[in-house]
């Protein structure tokens, strides 16, 4: 299974551009940042925004879970009143 | 201005027809009754929804335990068909918890049949526009493929298991 793997990444890109390559997309989604300094080439992770971002996603996430416990209880609540209301009738 | 794909899903069945569901979300009586944690509450006489393709629904949230918080909410909505879908661009203000600054998010809530008569709502929602520069998109598209892929991998795993 990881021979058929590497052989799948060898033929989307060849070994000696591989690296480079996946570092321009990696660049250009702005995930990575890259300088140069003589011959070498420094790259940063750029992972503070999306810790905002998930932060956000668990908070609204939380906040529908919660709501929906609620709603829950709610409905059974309505339900629970149409059937009494029925009974009387 | 909203990237295509929701950043939060939620998927849940409440025992309870569509139409009823849907009243829920609809009816200001009921949304009253159950939006946000418990201790939330919603002054009746600042709701206020007209309900319908290019309406709104406006609320007010206050919490008992913290007097100093209140909380404006404006949808405006962008789409509604009766017992179906409520969607919307919902606009947050006023003096909101943590230091969170005003926002608005997008959102979207579909009502489906499911057997036993209960409902399930598909509930989708974006990320506001401010959180979403190139560099959380891009995160979160490499973590969808990640997750694709290790997916993949899990699967091709298991046939060669085979």
């Amino acid at each position: 299974m990881l021979s058929a793997l590497l052989d799948a990444i060898e033929q989307l890109a060849p070994r000696q551009t591989a690296v480079s390559r996946h570092l321009k997309v990696l660049e250009e989604a702005a995930l990575i940042s890259r300088s140069r300094s003589g011959k070498w080439r420094a790259s940063h992770l750029e992972a503070a925004a999306l810790r905002e971002a998930a932060d956000w996603i668990d908070r609204f996430r939380r906040f529908w879970n919660m709501s929906l416990d609620r709603l829950d209880a709610h409905l059974a609540a309505v339900q629970a009143a149409d059937r009494l209301d029925k009974k009387e009738l | 201005m909203y990237p295509d794909e929701p950043q939060l899903a939620i998927s849940r069945v409440v025992d309870a027809p569509r139409g009823l569901a849907f009243r829920a979300f609809t009816d200001p009586d009921q949304l009253a009754m159950w939006w946000g944690p418990s201790g939330n509450t919603l002054p009746r006489d600042e709701i206020e929804f007209d309900v319908r393709p290019g309406g709104f629904q406006r609320w007010t949230e206050v919490v008992a335990a913290r007097p100093d918080l209140r909380v404006h909410i404006h949808i405006d909505l962008t789409d509604v068909a009766d017992g179906d879908l409520l969607e919307g661009v919902m606009h947050v203000t006023g003096r909101l918890q943590d230091d969170i600054e005003p926002f608005e998010t997008r959102f979207r809530v579909e009502f489906h049949d499911e057997p036993d008569g209960r409902t399930r709502l598909e509930i989708r929602q974006w990320l506001p526009a401010h959180l979403t520069g190139p560099s959380t998109q891009g995160w979160l598209e490499a973590l969808d493929k990640l997750d694709a892929t290790l997916l993949h991998i899990q699967a091709v795993a298991a046939d060669a298991e085979v």
